[in-house]
């Protein structure tokens, strides 16, 4: 039967196949760009993907910190202490490396015109994320004033 | 401003344990520790009655008013 414990479980999975995706592809990234995987290394080689590996390790930073701090938060849940001013720390964390990868994404736009898309995305969760933080700061507010009622 | 809670003065005057009146109040040790050590942010009109009614005292014997400012 599913249940919240299988679904924060399933996230919690998901977002380490992202973590471990993430630091696979820094690391075969050269390669890639190289066309050493490629049997036809001559045919990837024509697309001239290097300033790719600039924007994906200046992108990738901010990335893993928000990857590793919402894999945290979700430890969190699963250990059910979902109101704390600890998960509120998280969720800042989070919503400033999606505003950081915005600004990455943004620089990067002189090199690619699909980067301002993604650009106005992240800053979109970012600030998104920063109202669920500011919604999350008052219920762990709420919270203490709850449990220090007698 | 705060509210300074003489639940101690109190226990000692009536010779109370703070089991014996957590378990007379319904209320945990734990949070009858907070109201001890004022760390409570509130307390509820039945809690006080029951303190009240278990300490046999009023109200204004319980709390006082202190002006930090």
């Amino acid at each position: 039967m599913w249940n919240r414990d299988r679904s924060v479980l399933l996230s919690s999975i998901c977002t380490k196949v992202i973590i471990v995706l993430a630091i696979m592809l820094a690391i075969a990234l050269p390669f890639i760009c190289q066309g050493d995987f490629f049997k036809n290394r001559a045919s990837i080689q024509e697309y001239n993907i290097v300033w790719l590996m600039p924007v994906y390790y200046a992108f990738c930073v901010p990335a893993l910190v928000a990857l590793f701090s919402l894999d945290r938060l979700l430890a969190a849940v699963r250990r059910n202490e979902v109101f704390t001013a600890g998960n509120v720390r998280w969720l800042r964390i989070i919503s400033w490396c999606c505003l950081l990868a915005a600004a990455v994404l943004l620089v990067s736009s002189l090199v690619s015109v699909v980067f301002p898309v993604l650009a106005i995305l992240a800053a979109f969760f970012g600030v998104v994320l920063r109202v669920v933080k500011n919604l999350f700061a008052a219920a762990v507010d709420l919270k203490t004033d709850n449990d220090f009622t007698i | 401003m705060s509210i300074k809670l003489h639940i101690d003065v109190l226990m000692a005057q009536r010779k109370i344990s703070a089991g014996e009146l957590a378990e007379r109040i319904g209320i945990t040790p734990a949070n009858l520790s907070i109201l001890k050590n004022d760390k409570a942010r509130a307390i509820r009109f039945s809690t006080l009655a029951a303190l009240c009614k278990a300490l046999e005292c009023q109200p204004g014997e319980l709390l006082e008013f202190i002006d930090d400012s």
